[in-house]
């Protein structure tokens, strides 16, 4: 365990959501101490997005709060959202603006110094490697899907928030630019920062991380240390026993290659 | 494949909607029977003649519009197979010879058989020529059609095809504005046309130019016994046919590469982000005015909903002025340009998608009224030199200067309600459409907006009652000075209303930028609000939700009419 400081960087405590009849997040508690790389893992349909939105103040919890830095998310707003900065997946961007020009609109609307926008977002579209496309004047629209996950990640970046929330970073991002995505995260924890991130792939989280929650059908089944959760085994396992395994029978898709 | 490609048109026509659909039949079948009548009341063989070259040339216009304009179903795209092993210069030939069944193209062909009626009459021999004329006629303006369709219909990915969906939009609400007074003006001259013809002979001359003329030309040829040249204007037009068929081969290939891939030529102008926000206001303010002038100036459907404001007001205004009776309207058409503001802004963040994430994520003190304040002031930016621009061109070329106190009053009035009225619904009720990425015709940014326009438009036009009241008052009540007057009423109304309304939508965001969110990401509305702006919250709200669920009623029906008869096609009708 790391050394108790209140306030946790960032904690759910009973967040539940119905969507109609669907029971879509279901009393989700969670700590996250400060300098903390956390793994949020599930499968498809889990809960991860609806539970991270709640928590970032997206969408409104039925129940329960989310704090982040000690500042309520949904009484207080304001403070919470300073010192958080949040990757979504799968959300529309100003489509239409370049990346230099979206970080240009963020860097404004969190009424950071001209100066200081400039010069972070020239580093950063160096270092994601995004500069060839400004230097195209490709807009976010065109961009691929990995440059728009690093796109995502630099406005998340850019303001130097203390928490960050990341939903499935790591997807559809080329090797080169993950190693670079992992050095970033590793020196930002390093520096006292907290990193939220869900993910599918179980061997980057196992490697990656210091703690880890597995949710599945809107519950957190297991919650704490890399080693106290995959208790033995690996995390892929762990997480299939779980979360219940489909098997392919052996008539199933039998003509496939056959 | 032919086959294939026509029942999955006639799918796709079946899965739009049904009211629609019927109004169309209806109104075609009203429309052909308009054109024989047309062509058997005619007072002789000249102005029969004449009137057929007005017709077909009406049908073929009407043909090249209408695909464009009901964007979608019954359109199948090349695009569509671009990952089946199927040759490509096949596929054209077999998209394009999917163009030919339908009621839509039956109708064109029964309505160019008119001119069978016309050889008839002049010479029962003539029929001879006029039927395989009609015909090859209904091939090259069907052909023409489905490359103009091609050309300028994958439409929302060009700087032209924005352009022209955006005339066309012009046109079609310029039309139901003033196309009145022009018909009103064409109904009186209907009789005339009857018995009399065409009414200039240049415009005879200019008709018979088009190929939609030469079966009437070829007909007339034979029936004088000059059998040859109307074999000529029957090769013309088969020569004709033969060339669009080959261009259409060549355009309806699928092309390979897409949006992502496909490499820039320019960058978008004012993108260098080390300059690009030099003129903006400091802080969230100016964050947002320049996010929504690129917004406005580069995303297509906004482009389109700009575009198509200016052409409404241009083409009211022109139709104004030939009407004759009307004219003295038509010095006023920059008022509708303005008007437009509270149409073509009424849906903001429904166009932005999901992308008011930022605003929720990033929010502080001032980031509503930032959010607000930015997207008036860019509508104001952006809409208002068209309205000016408008306005001195029909003032001049109507020589009106009894206009000018009443656009002087009428401008800011309009300017300052309808950009207060866009913004306070975009809010409250906002419809997301499709997704930004995924968007493709030119009606993908936004679902019913039914409510929304109503609202808009007879909202704005009853908070500029004061300024209308001032206007009318100065012009009846005083002395010539006396519409002078009525510029410092416009002016305050427009203030008030610019000010007013964003406070009201500001008021109505704050704290609620996660609702919007959720309205657009979920489509649920959580913590409705009381009073007035509740109830419109609540109704766009329900109109969402039963369209959502109307998609799925039929959807099920569907299923349930095809479980019912496995096996048997559903008959088209």
């Amino acid at each position: 365990m790391t050394t108790p400081t209140p306030p946790p960087a960032f904690a759910l405590d009973g967040l539940s959501k119905r969507f109609g009849d669907k029971v879509a997040v279901d009393e989700v508690t969670l700590d996250v101490p400060p300098a903390c790389l956390f793994g949020l893992v599930g499968p498809n349909g889990a809960g991860k997005t609806t539970a991270l939105s709640m928590a970032v103040g997206l969408l409104r919890p039925d129940r329960g709060t989310a704090r982040v830095l000690g500042a309520d998310m949904w009484t207080d707003p304001v403070a919470a959202k300073r010192e958080l900065g949040v990757l979504p997946d799968g959300l529309a961007l100003p489509e239409r603006l370049t990346g230099g020009e979206l970080l240009g609109y963020w860097g404004r609307l969190r009424g950071m110094p001209v100066p200081v926008v400039r010069s972070r977002t020239a580093e950063l579209l160096r270092i994601l490697e995004l500069d060839e496309a400004e230097r195209l004047g490709t807009t976010v629209m065109e961009y691929s899907t990995g440059m728009r996950k690093k796109i995502g990640l630099a406005t998340a970046l850019l303001h130097a928030p203390r928490v960050l929330v990341l939903d499935e970073p790591y997807e559809a991002v080329d090797p080169v630019s993950a190693r670079v995505l992992t050095a970033i995260l590793r020196r930002f924890v390093a520096a006292g920062g907290s990193v939220v991130m869900s993910s599918h792939v179980m061997s980057l989280v196992e490697q990656l991380c210091d703690r880890v929650a597995i949710i599945a059908g809107g519950r957190v089944v297991a919650d704490g240390t890399v080693d106290e959760v995959r208790a033995g085994s690996s995390l892929e396992d762990r997480f299939v026993a779980l979360v219940g395994e489909r098997r392919l029978a052996e008539e199933e898709l039998s003509w496939l290659a056959s | 494949m032919v086959g294939v490609l026509t029942s999955m048109k006639f799918a796709m026509l079946r899965h739009s909607p049904s009211g629609l659909r019927r109004t169309g039949w209806v109104a075609g079948a009203v429309l052909v029977l308009a054109s024989w009548a047309g062509v058997a009341l005619a007072a002789d063989d000249r102005v029969r003649g004449e009137v057929l070259l007005l017709l077909t040339a009406c049908w073929a216009v009407g043909a090249v519009l209408g695909p464009v304009l009901m964007s979608g179903p019954g359109v199948l795209r090349a695009d569509y197979f671009t990952l089946l092993p199927l040759d490509r210069s096949r596929l054209a030939l077999g998209l394009l010879a999917a163009v030919f069944p339908g009621v839509a193209s039956g109708y064109l062909l029964l309505a160019g058989l008119a001119v069978v009626l016309h050889a008839a009459l002049l010479d029962l021999r003539t029929v001879v020529v006029a039927v395989p004329a009609a015909l090859l006629a209904w091939v090259v303006v069907l052909t023409l059609a489905r490359v103009v369709y091609a050309a300028v219909g994958s439409a929302m990915r060009s700087w032209l095809g924005v352009e022209v969906s955006g005339l066309q939009f012009g046109l079609i609400l310029g039309g139901m504005l003033a196309g009145w007074m022009v018909v009103a003006r064409a109904v009186e001259s209907v009789p005339q046309l009857l018995t009399r013809g065409l009414p200039a002979p240049a415009l005879v001359e200019v008709l018979s130019w088009a190929p939609t003329s030469w079966p009437v030309l070829a007909v007339e040829q034979a029936a004088a016994g000059r059998w040859g040249a109307a074999l000529g204007w029957l090769a013309a037009l088969a020569v004709l046919a033969a060339l669009l068929l080959g261009g259409a081969a060549v355009l309806l290939r699928p092309h390979l590469g897409s949006r992502s891939s496909r490499r820039r030529r320019r960058r978008p102008l004012a993108s260098d982000w080390r300059t690009a926000w030099r003129w903006m206001p400091a802080g969230a303010l100016g964050a947002v005015l320049g996010k929504e002038l690129r917004q406005w100036w580069r995303d297509p459907w906004r482009a389109l909903e700009l575009r198509s404001s200016v052409y409404t007001g241009l083409v009211t205004g022109l139709l104004a002025w030939v009407s004759r009776d009307f004219a003295p309207v038509a010095p006023l058409a920059g008022l509708a340009v303005a008007l437009m503001i509270c149409l073509g802004g009424c849906n903001l963040y429904g166009q932005d998608g999901s992308a008011v994430w930022i605003s929720v994520v990033n929010e502080r003190a001032g980031t509503v009224r930032a959010e607000v304040r930015g997207r008036q002031l860019a509508l104001l930016l952006l809409f208002a030199p068209p309205a000016l621009v408008v306005s001195v061109a029909l003032v001049l070329l109507s020589r009106a200067g009894w206009a000018w106190p009443v656009l002087l009053a009428g401008l800011p009035a309009l300017f300052g309600v309808a950009s207060g009225v866009a913004v306070l619904l975009s809010a409250v009720g906002v419809s997301p459409g499709v997704d930004p990425r995924r968007r493709v015709g030119p009606n993908d940014a936004g679902g019913d907006l039914g409510l929304q326009a109503q609202l808009a438009l007879w909202g704005t036009v009853a908070l500029v009652l004061p300024t209308v009241a001032a206007v009318l008052v100065g012009a009846l009540a005083l002395p010539a000075w006396g519409p002078w007057l009525a510029v410092g009423i416009g002016l305050l109304n427009g203030v008030l209303g610019y000010w007013l309304l964003g406070r009201a939508a500001v008021g109505y965001l704050s704290g609620r930028l996660p609702v919007v969110y959720t309205r657009i990401r979920y489509q649920r509305l959580e913590q409705p609000v009381a009073g007035t702006l509740g109830w419109l919250e609540a109704s766009s709200q329900r109109t969402e939700d039963r369209a959502r669920e109307a998609r799925q009623k039929e959807k099920e029906a569907r299923a349930a009419r095809r479980s019912a008869q496995t096996g048997e096609r559903v008959d088209v009708g």
